[in-house]
């Protein structure tokens, strides 16, 4: 009965309780996410929203308005000014998303050694699972109910997006809003996932379930539910394996999940290497 | 709608296609294809094919001019989901974690309602397609585990699936078995006797005159564009492709001991060759460019 109370006396403290349900939700939101960005190939508009966003919170405590809107805003502006100079100029996408990201990210960092605010940096650095209030907690509830909503809803059309935009063209979708949503919705599971993970690691909890998904899984429904397990169950014993070793919590979830794509990616080597020798045999007998 | 009654016209006006980056693609491209038609559009690569296609299909905007299907602006009628594709197999990600049922199901999406639910009439559509193209057996595959011509096929059966009644299909016989060819081929035919609209981009000259009527050969704009009989000359394949071609002529004596002296003249870029006949004895069919490759020389 031991380590069922290493799960449970946790759950005792209010702090804790709240740690879980933002861990779960934000889990879940980034599980469903991923899939799409990995299939993307969006990894790293991944990473340079998630460091895009530090001017915009600064500026945000500046000017008075929620810390969300104007995290979102900056976010959101660094994958349109990418797209902007890219389709204008002849540097590759990925290129000129380094400078941008990273040159906002800098913007941010001066901004917020001459602006004296309230907040942390490396709270927003490496995220503050267990110290999340109430107000943070239904923010990012409220967010990631939203967003997982309508990416659910209409994950057909931008599965269907991810896989042939032509097809998708043709058949009468607006490609366009199918872009700018799914980047819109990056950018606001990145806000709501600042509180959990942070600026830094954020982009591992965007990549880490859907690729373990991939491996696992020839339909995209069930690499959605694979991918929102995988994140679910890492997010949870993270969080618990951070209170017990007082360890931080963003790093222990990653590091879950970093291992689970190990053993998935060893499973697959295995089952390939399995496969082909099978399928040899299979040809020398027939 | 009848199709015999209002057959399908697609009307490519002045049309330009610059790109932001400054780089003109093609240029004052015209020509109008009317439905029961199968209409090669030959070029060598980095001619603008694949933009003239995007443009057709609305993906790219015409700095100038425009693209019509029956009178309308292109971009205007793609909810009719009037329009079928085929993409070259390069350009899918065959790792994709879908089945060869889901692709083929992505055909019908524009036809379901907003949550993309398939109704019974879609799944009959998908098996019917599925059942076209030969690939009823393979269903539940997922679509990196086919082979080349396989591969090919699932596209083929997501466009019969749209059930447009426009079909545009990018190099469909690159990296597909002679058999495949043969099949695809076989059903292009049949649609064209039903009043579809087919443009096939192709670098496999030889089975152009097979299945083609009609030939637009472009490079950046139409150079010329007509019947397969008038326009698919090696004149006209020549001044298109340039230098690009390999070509081989074979006089009647060195090729059989029989009366039939005419002089055969092999064309290919990189595929099945084309092969032409000339008239008589000395009469090569490719006489003016025999004469500029010996200017040349």
């Amino acid at each position: 009965m031991d380590w069922l109370n290493i799960l449970i006396e946790p759950l005792s403290y209010p702090f804790m309780q709240r740690a879980i349900i933002v861990s779960i939700t934000t889990g879940f939101v980034c599980a469903i996410l991923s899939c799409f960005l990995v299939l993307k190939g969006w990894s790293l508009m991944g990473d340079a929203i998630s460091h895009a966003v530090l001017p915009g919170i600064v500026l945000a405590y500046l000017g008075g308005i929620p810390i969300v809107i104007g995290a979102f805003i900056s976010g959101f502006c660094c994958s349109l000014a990418t797209g902007y100079i890219k389709e204008n100029c002849r540097v590759k996408e990925d290129t000129v998303m380094g400078i941008v990201y990273s040159g906002m990210f800098a913007f941010g960092l001066v901004l917020f050694s001459k602006v004296d605010t309230e907040q942390h940096l490396n709270h927003i650095l490496f995220g503050s699972l267990l110290g999340t209030t109430k107000a943070e907690l239904y923010q990012i509830v409220i967010i990631a109910t939203i967003v997982s909503l309508i990416v659910l809803f209409k994950r057909k059309d931008l599965m269907l997006y991810c896989f042939d935009p032509v097809q998708a063209k043709v058949i009468g979708l607006s490609v366009r809003l199918l872009h700018y949503g799914l980047l819109a919705f990056l950018a606001l599971t990145i806000v709501a996932s600042l509180q959990a993970v942070g600026v830094i690691l954020v982009i591992a909890m965007l990549i880490a379930p859907g690729i373990i998904a991939f491996l696992l899984s020839r339909r995209f429904e069930r690499m959605l539910v694979i991918a929102v397990v995988v994140s679910i169950s890492s997010c949870t014993f993270g969080t618990l394996i951070s209170f017990h070793y007082s360890a931080s919590s963003s790093a222990c979830i990653v590091l879950i999940q970093a291992l689970i794509f190990i053993i998935a990616q060893c499973y697959r080597l295995v089952s390939n290497y399995y496969h082909t020798t099978l399928n040899k045999k299979y040809v020398h007998t027939s | 709608m009848n199709d015999h009654v209002h057959p399908v016209t697609l009307d490519v006006k002045n049309l330009t296609v610059t790109y932001n980056n400054g780089h003109t693609a093609i240029h004052d491209v015209n020509f109008t294809l009317r439905g029961g038609t199968i209409c090669a559009l030959v070029g060598v690569n980095g001619s603008g094919k694949s933009t003239l296609f995007k443009s057709i299909m609305g993906m790219v905007k015409p700095s100038k001019g425009h693209v019509a299907l029956n009178d309308t602006p292109v971009t205007a009628t793609l909810k009719q989901n009037i329009i079928a594709y085929v993409p070259q197999t390069e350009e899918v990600d065959w790792d994709f974690p879908v089945l060869v049922s889901d692709v083929v199901m992505m055909g019908r999406y524009g036809k379901m309602s907003f949550l993309r639910i398939p109704s019974k009439e879609d799944k009959r559509q998908v098996d019917i397609a599925l059942e076209l193209v030969n690939l009823s057996a393979l269903k539940n595959r997922q679509i990196g585990e086919l082979s080349g011509g396989q591969k090919k096929r699932v596209f083929i059966a997501r466009a019969m699936a749209q059930q447009g009644r426009v079909l545009l299909l990018d190099e469909p016989f690159t990296g597909v078995d002679v058999q495949t060819e043969n099949a695809i081929i076989d059903l292009l035919k049949t649609l064209r006797e039903k009043g579809h609209l087919i443009l096939v981009s192709t670098h496999n000259l030889g089975s152009v005159p097979e299945f083609c009527d009609q030939v637009v050969l472009f490079n950046r704009t139409v150079l010329t564009y007509g019947p397969t009989k008038t326009t698919f000359t090696p004149q006209n394949l020549m001044q298109t492709f340039g230098g690009a071609l390999r070509y081989l002529s074979l006089s009647g004596s060195q090729l059989h001991d029989d009366e039939d002296s005419r002089i055969v003249s092999v064309l290919t870029d990189d595929e099945r060759a084309a092969v032409f006949y000339g008239e008589g004895e000395n009469q090569p069919p490719h006489d003016n460019l025999l004469i500029d490759e010996l200017r040349t020389k």
